[in-house]
């Protein structure tokens, strides 16, 4: 039995990446008004720098960053996700995404940092508190729209993984590690004849 | 003799006697029975080249090196994690080990409702008694039964549910309990030190890193398969690789043969290559006891609930089960992938890891998906739907039941809204009112099947039931793809022995 999980469910399907996409001719549209130009994502410091993103843009970083900090916060023991370099571990892992993946992934980012505009709130979700900057997160986390809940549990579920891998995580929770690094036992031999 | 192909540097043409696609349960039981009768035989694996020395017991380590697409595969909607290992051995490396023999009522339906003859629990026993000497499959004894399966047959039997010891695949196990991050000792009796290592003495070649693009037919039969020598990493292609035989094996797993077929644009008459695809949903649910339980220790599924395994139905009215209760392992990235809500919710569920008994599903679903291509990308499509969401709440209420009779002081199921049940009357309501909804609670398919399916007519299935293409002469499949249904249980030593009778006739042939 196989039951290692997939870590990240946030593909797209083509209905939800149309319906994307005519978000974006909606947003640009409010955009030549002069109504989002205020709600620009800023950016924010990158670990190894700007230069050292693989496959987001700086502002899809700055959208993931606050996304992840939410998802995981600092706790006793345990630095933030940002704090923990989960953020360049994904940027990694969706470098050796295809394109088409990938900009499914980065057309969500997209979504979830505008989507506030669509209750006539013009703010951005990496503009929001704390406070609700959670309180939206479960908004997507518990919403009827299933295209919502994929990109929550998407990205959250890389990000949780990649903070509890982490063994900077473990003494929090008393997890022990690897036992070969503890207990050393030699592995049964196996004659596999000649490697080349 | 092994090659390890992101070492080679110049384009690979080979002649054989057969080809084969794919290093995993098919794969390697096939490549070695047919180099044992004396066949040239090359098998091709996409991934890499790993053994217990490079098993790091660490998950990103693991999830990098041995999962395929880097654990990152979901259906297109996001609602279901693909699970299956990309390396030589393939998911035999990441398996639990557990081993159940192909159930008789699965091959009456195939044999009734599709028309596969041959297979049969008569013809499949011999090459499941060979797996099980060969595999050292034994019952899971007192010694690797960790707290958590204990609770979990404590739970069951005061619920008056049957449950199971379960038959494994190991040999002098040390009980790490990292069986799912590649057996650190070679005690987990996987196809990377069994079945492979006897192709190699029988003097089959494998080539990792080796991935296969399309298969290369002329006059209706297949004569090779060309693809590429890949880089390990990126899986970028580095040099061309063509290789000449006229038998080849489709083997690479039910993702990957139907991609390769689609590719190929093989003939299918039926339309059914690549729909059909069963994964066996998979959901955890957790347990929070006063004293430790250390689930991630000892091997996973010592003890299974079997008495739900086939649905019942009132009439068409759904009534209960169609699914297996198995013994949950996970260690501390993917327990947390698996929690429940987020922020605080995560930490606080994550400080009492030790603490859990924890139960995950084997779905046995009615509903499937398919693989298209779009351009040359593939999609995937699944959702669990209808009854299988009955199903799923049915083994999430029957956990609950289970792990609170076991002395639970309260009960995970983890949602998006991390719901907390702490007695029958919360069950009770939970039972009447809770829907489970795809992307509300995270779902992974282990146990992928179904996507080039065998049956008694080229109208209605893919391959015959000799697993030969109908269409192409000399191309045979021997991966789940060829289950015409979930198998119910683990389908690992099923893909075995189904792929040990298909050698078998290829070799008579």
């Amino acid at each position: 039995m196989n039951r290692t999980e997939s870590l990240f469910a946030a593909n797209i399907s083509r209905r939800q990446a149309l319906q994307l996409k005519a978000i974006g001719l909606g947003l640009a549209g409010l955009a030549q008004t002069g109504l989002v130009s205020s709600c620009a994502t800023a950016s924010v410091a990158i670990e190894g720098g700007a230069a050292s993103l693989k496959a987001l843009t700086e502002k899809e970083y700055a959208i993931l960053r606050a996304m992840a900090d939410v998802i995981m916060p600092a706790t006793e023991g345990i630095p933030a996700a940002s704090a923990l370099g989960v953020l360049a571990k994904i940027d990694h892992e969706l470098s050796l995404w295809s394109e088409a993946r990938l900009s499914q992934i980065k057309d969500a980012l997209w979504a979830f940092e505008h989507w506030p505009l669509f209750k006539l709130r013009f703010t951005r979700f990496t503009a929001m508190s704390a406070e609700d900057k959670a309180n939206y997160l479960r908004d997507w986390a518990e919403s009827s729209w299933d295209f919502q809940r994929a990109v929550f549990i998407g990205i959250k579920t890389v990000v949780v993984f990649f903070t509890y891998s982490n063994e900077r995580s473990w003494a929090a929770i008393n997890y022990y590690g690897p036992w070969k690094e503890q207990m050393p036992v030699a592995p049964t031999p196996v004659d596999f004849g000649r490697e080349v | 003799m092994i090659y390890h192909g992101h070492e080679i540097k110049d384009s690979l043409t080979l002649k054989a006697d057969a080809v084969v696609i794919g290093t995993g349960a098919g794969g390697a039981t096939m490549g070695a029975h047919l180099a044992e009768a004396g066949m040239k035989v090359v098998m091709l694996e996409k991934g890499g080249w790993y053994t217990a020395k490079d098993f790091s017991q660490r998950e990103e380590d693991m999830a990098a090196k041995i999962e395929g697409e880097r654990a990152l595969l979901a259906s297109q909607d996001g609602s279901m994690a693909f699970t299956f290992a990309t390396c030589v051995g393939g998911s035999t490396v990441h398996y639990w080990a557990d081993h159940f023999r192909t159930p008789g009522d699965r091959m009456k339906l195939w044999e009734t409702e599709h028309g596969v003859e041959g297979m049969s629990e008569e013809t499949l026993l011999p090459h499941h008694l060979e797996l099980e000497r060969m595999l050292n499959v034994h019952v899971a004894d007192e010694r690797h039964t960790n707290r958590n399966n204990w609770l979990i047959k404590a739970g069951t039997e005061a619920m008056g549910y049957h449950g199971e010891f379960v038959t494994q695949a190991r040999k002098d196990c040390i009980g790490c309990g990292f069986c799912m991050m590649g057996c650190s000792y070679n005690r987990k009796q996987s196809m990377l030190i069994t079945y492979v290592p006897r192709a190699l003495k029988a003097g089959a070649d494998i080539y990792s890193d080796a991935r296969v693009d399309r298969i290369l037919t002329k006059g209706g039969r297949a004569v090779g398969v060309e693809g590429a020598i890949v880089d390990r990493e990126t899986k970028k292609p580095r040099v061309p690789l063509r290789i000449e035989a006229p038998i080849v094996v489709l083997a690479a797993g039910a993702i990957a043969s139907p991609i390769i077929w689609l590719r190929s644009r093989l003939p299918d008459a039926s339309g059914w290559a690549g729909c059909n695809l069963v994964v066996n949903p998979g959901m955890a649910v957790y347990g929070k006891f006063a004293e430790p339980v250390n689930f991630h220790t000892n091997i996973p599924t010592a003890y299974a609930v079997k008495g739900f395994r086939n649905a019942t139905y009132d009439g068409s009215r759904y009534v209960e089960g169609g699914y297996l209760i198995l013994s949950n392992q996970l260690h501390p990235g993917y327990a947390a992938a698996l929690s429940p809500a987020f922020g605080e919710t995560v930490h606080s569920f994550m400080r009492d890891f030790n603490y859990y008994a924890s139960t995950y599903s084997v779905i046995d679903e009615t509903h499937t998906g398919q693989i298209t291509l779009d351009g040359d990308e593939p999609v995937y499509d699944y959702r669990v739907r209808d009854v299988d969401l009955l199903k799923s709440r049915d083994f999430l209420v029957k956990s609950a039941r289970i792990l609170l009779a076991a002395g639970a002081e309260r009960i995970i199921i983890p949602d998006n809204q991390g719901t907390v049940l702490r007695d029958e009357k919360e069950i009770n309501r939970f039972e009447k009112e809770y829907e489970v909804r795809p992307n509300g609670i995270i779902m992974a398919g282990p146990h992928l099947l179904g996507t080039l399916r065998m049956g008694g007519s080229p109208k209605t299935s893919v391959v015959n039931s000799q697993c030969e293409a109908w269409g192409t002469k000399g191309l045979y499949v021997a991966d789940g793809s060829v289950f015409p249904t979930s198998i119910s249980v683990d389908p690992s030593a099923s893909i075995m022995a189904r792929s040990l009778l298909t050698a078998g006739g290829i070799l008579k042939s």
